[in-house]
């Protein structure tokens, strides 16, 4: 059966929860500022698994050597007319020794204004990742989790929220440029790898079979700025 | 630092200006020039020999239907199995078929329809939406219902009975069905069927997204099947394949659950898919489930 509608619909508006990679696993060095885009999204099967195209554009500063404040603005929300919008922090809390990763948070919103229904909605979200960091470049892998939280306590048709709190395993890998000019990064992403969707109007493609879907990323940022510069 | 947030928005805002949204995809017709009926190759959907209707059977019709807001005119076809001279004592059914392709796909499935008890006892009238088929124009929610409208008003003209007329939407048929059937005072159906049904665009996407997503954000669609449904007082069957991975069964649950009417009746089909109910039960278990309830 043909979908178009559940297709797009899927490319446009899963957006919300799975659009982007993490945006910062490992904080940037004070003062650091950086720009960058990702592009990727959840797999679904269109005559053969492909991850949709989302995109955003993402802002990133250090404002301690630990502590970086990001932004990014979701660039396929805006050709439908909304204003989707995520910032958040990057705190890292715990230090690589030995087995032991650096483990960093990030709470963050997603805010989603729709201009046609001049309505907004918020979700909180909040990830909590450990990466080890390899080689000369310090290039690093990373697992987490990704956590969104819906605040709604119904859902259309006034039917009970089904699922206020949204838990997204990943992994990923980032590389970086020399002298840490550029990252390139890649992710995975489990989304809601417990809940079922065989019969979801979207034909998801999970890496957990009917469950869930899987989102692929590659994301590349710039250092454009450094006081040190 | 600000000279990227302000080229950042600027880019953004941007984009928002040349607005996209998804309507248009919601509606799957394919433009015919002219169409084959008995001759179509249904493939996978053909339905035994047994419920073949010849040409003389059937009647190709056109009528007018008007976009309430612009006044414009669409002429739209439709195809009446049965005589159309006996309309007036028959007992008709008014099939709208679901979001693919016109017609000729359906053709199969009004075959059996027609064939409820002996063949051609029972009318069967359906029609393409604009933009399928034959019909001129582009579809939309209200276009949906507008084009029903216009069927409805044929099958009036032709001296149909509101008491002998059933209303029996398939999928994005259910939409102007139930539309109908809660909002048009002039011509109440005796009885409403509905297979397969969508609760609400917002149900779809919630359900799917997992998040409570507003709609809104990429769609004008509605499609409030279990709202309107509310309105509906007429008896009720409601098919729907156990195994839809299309519309998930939990889209007509809501809908069933929320009729507004006394009596419903569920056919919740083991096995089955979105389109093949008539197979999975079998032809003569689904006809005879139709001509029960028509009957009741």
């Amino acid at each position: 059966m043909n979908r178009p509608f559940a297709l797009a619909l899927f490319a446009s508006i899963f957006g919300v929860t799975s659009c982007a990679p993490s945006r910062f696993v490992e904080p940037l060095e004070k003062d650091e500022l950086t720009v960058g885009f990702s592009l990727g999204g959840p797999v679904i099967e269109f005559n053969g698994p492909i991850p949709m195209p989302m995109t955003s554009v993402e802002v990133g500063y250090g404002l301690d050597t630990n502590l970086t404040v990001f932004g990014a603005i979701h660039t396929t929300a805006a050709y439908f007319g909304n204003i989707q919008l995520d910032a958040g922090v990057t705190y890292k809390f715990l230090d690589q020794n030995k087995f032991i990763p650096n483990v960093s948070i990030s709470p963050s919103i997603n805010f989603m204004y729709t201009l046609d229904d001049r309505s907004g909605k918020l979700w909180p979200i909040l990830d909590l990742n450990a990466y080890w960091n390899y080689g000369n470049r310090t290039n690093y892998w990373y697992a987490g989790v990704n956590n969104y939280f819906e605040l709604s306590k119904t859902m259309a048709n006034d039917q009970p929220q089904a699922h206020h709190w949204i838990f997204n395993p990943q992994i990923g890998h980032v590389i970086k440029g020399k002298n840490d000019r550029w990252q390139l990064t890649t992710e995975f992403k489990f989304l809601a790898p417990y809940i079922k969707n065989w019969d979801a109007f979207v034909p998801y493609k999970s890496l957990t079979g009917g469950y869930g879907a899987t989102g692929f990323y590659i994301g590349c940022r710039w250092k454009i700025g450094n006081q040190d510069n | 630092m600000k000279k990227i947030i302000l080229y950042t928005a600027l880019l953004a805002f941007a984009i928002a200006c040349k607005k996209g949204n998804l309507d248009s995809l919601a509606f799957y017709g394919e433009k015919l020039d002219a169409y084959e009926f008995e001759n179509y190759a249904a493939g996978n959907e053909a339905v035994p020999d047994e419920y073949a209707v010849t040409a003389a059977n059937r009647t190709l019709v056109s009528m007018q239907s008007i976009d309430e807001k612009t006044g414009e005119s669409y002429t739209i076809y439709g195809v009446y199995i049965g005589d159309v001279s006996t309309i007036a004592t028959d007992t008709v059914i008014l099939y709208a078929h679901g979001q693919a392709a016109h017609l000729d796909a359906y053709w199969p499935r009004a075959t059996l329809l027609a064939s409820i008890t002996e063949q051609y006892n029972y009318g069967v009238f359906m029609m393409d939406y604009r933009g399928f088929g034959m019909s001129e124009g582009a579809s939309s929610e209200s276009g949906l219902i507008e084009d029903v409208n216009a069927s409805i008003d044929w099958l009036i003209d032709q001296g149909a009975a509101a008491e002998r007329t059933m209303y029996y939407g398939f999928s994005l048929g259910c939409i102007p069905i139930i539309d109908r059937a809660a909002n048009r005072a002039d011509f109440q159906p005796a009885k409403v069927i509905i297979e397969a049904p969508l609760a609400s665009v917002a149900n779809l996407t919630q359900r799917s997204l997992i998040l409570n997503v507003n709609p809104k954000s990429i769609t004008n669609l509605e499609f409030e099947n279990a709202e309107k449904i509310k309105d509906v007082y007429m008896p009720l069957l409601w098919l729907h394949g156990i195994d839809d991975d299309y519309i998930a069964i939990q889209n007509g649950e809501l809908i069933y659950e929320n009729y507004g009417g006394v009596y419903k009746d569920a056919e919740r089909v083991v096995g089955g898919h979105h389109g093949d109910i008539p197979a999975t039960m079998g032809y003569e278990n689904y006809i005879t489930r139709l001509r029960n309830f028509i009957e009741l």
